[in-house]
């Protein structure tokens, strides 16, 4: 069974970052021409170039180490490009209806939350906090759309897990 | 794995993943030509079925790594062009399995074998050199 693992791995995340590319070119219609995704993918972009420079990532590594490397950063790039992915298709399942939009913004802050909590895997905590933070975006959007009481939804939601956040995860950090 | 005999190993590799797409896209060409212009659809499905019986083959045949991934990457061009092509025919709530698929076998490849404590070598099973040679 590990062997079998081992065999699959490389051809299983060229599959998933296909669909990944597959995936963004189907949206490149409507959701990619917003320029506020844009800013947002260009300033990620930014911070992974520079945390990579400033910590070497990768010198002094075998190229075995490096190609896990590689791997890591394939699989936190997939799972960043496919949690917004499958939001919008399950939402879009839903008829882009009200309760389907709340799925997705409470799965995208779930993720988030889940991320932050990741001790010892930094690339589903990277993944996660990135893929549910373009998820609570797209959710974000998908509210203001729907009209006054899906925004004052939003902006309840959004104060309630701040506040949460601050309290049951930061309240040391905060208080010191 | 081990690094004896890499050329050998790369080459046949490749030949096996020439030959399998090849194959595939011949004979999705032959039952396309046999089904009529209208049949469109035939030509797809043949690649998908292809796509699978080649995992199946590459999964069979695992402890062979060339002949393995040679069926695999072939797997993966023939189902990434089939999903390139019909994507928009696919229904979104299909769409969302198979997201959450890839998603959840991600998820447990990374839990399972990739923690930051964890070296990079440990993925890779401790008989695998003597099964690579």
């Amino acid at each position: 069974m590990e062997l079998l693992a081992f065999v699959l791995v490389w051809p299983f995340l060229i599959l998933a970052l296909g669909l990944v590319g597959i995936a963004a070119w189907s949206w490149s219609g409507a959701f990619l021409t917003l320029p506020w995704l844009w800013a947002f993918i260009l300033i990620i972009l930014v911070w992974i170039v520079f945390l990579g420079r400033a910590r070497n990532i990768g010198q002094g590594k075998s190229s075995i180490e490096q190609l896990a490397l590689v791997r890591r950063g394939v699989i936190a790039i997939s799972i960043a490009a496919l949690l917004p992915t499958f939001a919008r298709y399950a939402v879009q399942s839903l008829h882009t209806s009200l309760p389907g939009v709340i799925f997705a913004l409470i799965f995208g802050f779930w993720m988030m939350l889940w991320g932050m909590m990741m001790r010892d895997r930094r690339m589903l905590m990277y993944g996660n906090i990135i893929g549910g933070a373009f998820t609570v975006l797209y959710a974000y959007s998908w509210l203001w759309e729907l009209g006054e009481f899906s925004r004052i939804f939003a902006t309840a939601f959004g104060l309630a897990a701040a506040v949460g956040i601050a309290f049951f995860k930061l309240k040391d950090k905060l208080t010191s | 794995m081990s690094s004896k005999n890499v050329f050998m190993k790369l080459f046949f590799g490749g030949i096996i993943f020439l030959f399998a797409v090849a194959l595939a896209y011949t004979t999705a060409n032959y039952f396309y030509t046999e089904a009529g212009p209208t049949h469109s659809s035939v030509y797809w499905f043949t690649l998908m079925i292809a796509g699978v019986i080649y995992i199946l083959l590459g999964v069979v045949v695992s402890s062979v790594f060339p002949v393995s991934l040679g069926f695999l990457f072939s797997a993966d061009v023939l189902i990434l062009h089939t999903l390139g092509a019909k994507y928009g025919e696919i229904p979104d709530p299909a769409k969302t399995a198979l997201v959450a698929i890839v998603l959840i076998i991600l998820y447990v490849f990374a839990w399972k074998k990739l923690g930051d404590n964890q070296s990079s070598i440990s993925a890779a099973p401790e008989n695998v050199s003597q099964i690579a040679q």
